[in-house]
């Protein structure tokens, strides 16, 4: 995770664990597990070897959960599910135009509600760019020509994406996130 | 102990949301209100639709943090849920409010409820709705501070200028029965004004002068108010006097979505196709988003109305029409036509069985509705001065009739 993404995500972490006990209580369980010599020796496998677990600890169980969650809005939302995993080779372009500008209206509302993203890079696609020694490599990706020292001169073929925030409702007790669509029966 | 917040709730019809500052001065923030999204899914939102669902036993308990057992929801899932099930939710609870016609203590709501739904009444409809408002800022500000509990705020309460004496009393019974007793109602038109007054700053004072009448025109989802506002010369201070208002005309944008949806449905229908209760909801959905997109592009020739298919396979399944400028334009004359100020709404005489039902209005057209109130030339609305209502706003002065268009 580079530099700036982790002081972005701190700020949001900061405030989230302030005001959201349960996510505080799981992060505080979750950062006893990355430090293993805290933990009980008999139970706990040497720090290089990654364990085989039984289950996921509890962050992973935390970004499933976000994960599915976040399908489950664009499904119920957009219905991008449905769309990726039908079978479209045999359509044609105006009929899978037409699903493609139902899930654009409603995935895109569901996207814009729970995220915030920018571009990572400012400039306008075209545009020549010049980065300067110990530019971030997560941020920038070079192609072509990649050789040499910095600075590089280039070409921003592709702006990039940051989320600069995220927010996604959080499951009530007792509720299955691997449902991400319940079956619906008509009466 | 005083009140540290002063709280500002907008009770609406479809919507509602709340705002608040500090009593001692600051800044407004709003309230993101807590609510089942979906099942099992709980979000802040910035508004609550006024919805109020009643789960089947098949379905399991509307959990909330604060409440694991509950058997009804309220808010977004209550709206949704209420459009694949429509005879289990409540919607529009306040225009069942103000219906003079029926017992608005009775337990009639929802009107076509099944056998397993309590009905209840329209003031417990809109007590529910502030409860959960106010169990949602309890949970998320106060938590257990009892000195920041809603109950314990400074708390404003919207509500239509037309609305009558009854609807405002039972408007204060709900919150009391939310546990707010400590409730002022305000008019609606009357704080959109002080929202403009308070953006304009001091400069309003100098574009409004003594005797201007301000025409206030709210036109929502599922309701019209016309209200007229006179600015009044007291002790050297300008001041907003609501020295009008027309009736709470059931007629709304949603309208026009339905008409338009019920257009497209016919030409859909023309090539055999039959659309069901379902598609319907979703082609007024899609009705009403190209609407907005053909109102604001005024140079799109057309825009596409495209109906899912319910299964899973999206692609290829679906119905599609379109909307074109031509037919927007005619719709928007027949909501807005041009009249002449004696123009009337149409009534239509009522059927000899009439179903118990809200008022909706007889004639659409918008123009005609506020040709009606500015000719009005009676005495406004007598309304009574409690302290519950905002003091002086609510008494218009005797020697202002309403404005002569």
């Amino acid at each position: 995770m580079s530099f700036f993404a982790r002081l972005a995500f701190a700020f949001a972490a900061f405030f989230r664990i302030l005001f959201d006990a349960e996510l505080a209580g799981r992060l505080w369980r979750a950062r006893e597990i990355e430090t293993p010599k805290e933990a009980p020796p008999e139970a706990e496998p040497e720090p290089e070897k990654p364990a085989p677990r039984a289950e996921p600890g509890e962050a992973e169980q935390g970004e499933e959960r976000g994960a599915l969650m976040l399908l489950s809005i664009l499904q119920r939302e957009g219905r991008l599910v449905d769309f990726l995993e039908q079978e479209i080779a045999s359509f044609s372009d105006a009929d899978i135009g037409a699903a493609a500008r139902a899930v654009h209206e409603g995935a895109r509302r569901a996207l814009h509600a729970h995220t915030t993203l920018e571009p990572a890079r400012d400039e306008k696609e075209g545009a020549r760019v010049t980065l300067p020694a110990g530019f971030d490599a997560s941020t920038v990706k070079l192609t072509g020509n990649v050789r040499g020292a910095p600075p590089h001169t280039g070409t921003l073929k592709h702006p990039g994406w940051r989320a600069k925030e995220i927010h996604l409702p959080k499951a009530v007790e007792g509720h299955d996130v691997h449902v991400i669509a319940p079956a619906e029966v008509e009466l | 102990m005083s009140a540290r917040y002063v709280v500002g709730i907008d009770l609406g019809t479809t919507h509602t949301a709340l705002a608040f500052a500090p009593a001692d001065g600051g800044p407004i923030e709003p309230f993101s209100i807590p609510q089942l999204v979906a099942k099992g899914n709980v979000d802040a939102r910035s508004l609550l639709p006024s919805f109020v669902y009643f789960a089947h036993e098949s379905e399991g308990a509307e959990a909330l943090p604060w409440d694991a057992s509950r058997s009804f929801s309220v808010g977004e899932h209550a709206r949704s849920r209420g459009a694949d099930a429509p005879a289990r939710v409540i919607s529009s609870a306040k225009s069942w409010l103000s219906h003079t016609g029926v017992d608005r203590r009775a337990g009639i709501l929802p009107l076509d409820a099944p056998e397993d739904v309590e009905k209840i009444s329209p003031v417990e409809a809109s007590f529910r709705l502030l409860e959960h408002v106010s169990e949602a800022w309890d949970h998320a500000i106060a938590k257990g501070d009892t000195s920041l509990a809603l109950a314990e705020q400074d708390v404003v309460i919207t509500v239509p200028a037309s609305f009558d004496a009854g609807a405002r009393e039972l408007t204060v019974e709900a919150a009391l029965a939310a546990g707010l007793d400590n409730v002022t109602l305000l008019e609606e038109p009357q704080a959109a004004l002080y929202a403009w007054t308070f953006a304009r700053g001091d400069a309003w004072r100098k574009e409004l002068k003594p005797h201007d009448v301000v025409l206030v025109i709210d036109v929502g989802g599922g309701t019209t108010d016309f209200s007229a506002i006179v600015v009044v010369e007291k002790d050297g201070n300008l001041e907003l006097v609501r020295v009008a208002v027309g009736d709470h005309i059931l007629l709304g944008g949603d309208n026009i979505d339905l008409a338009l949806a019920h257009l497209a449905r016919n030409k859909i229908e023309e090539s055999g196709v039959e659309i069901d209760r379902a598609q319907m909801a979703a082609l007024v959905h899609a009705c009403r988003a190209q609407k907005e997109r053909m109102l604001t592009q005024t140079s799109l020739a057309s825009a596409p109305i495209a109906v899912a298919a319910r299964g899973a396979k999206l692609v290829g399944g679906g119905l599609r029409t379109e909307i074109s400028r031509d037919e927007i334009d005619r719709m928007i004359e027949a909501f807005f036509p041009r009249i002449s100020s004696s123009d009337r709404p149409q009534a239509r005489p009522r059927a000899a069985l009439t179903e118990v039902g809200l008022p909706y209005a007889q004639d659409a057209a918008m123009t005609k509705h506020l040709a009606q109130f500015l000719s009005r030339k009676s005495a406004p609305h007598a309304t009574t001065a409690s302290k519950r209502t905002a003091a002086s706003f609510c008494i218009p002065p005797p020697s202002y009739s309403t404005a002569a268009s």
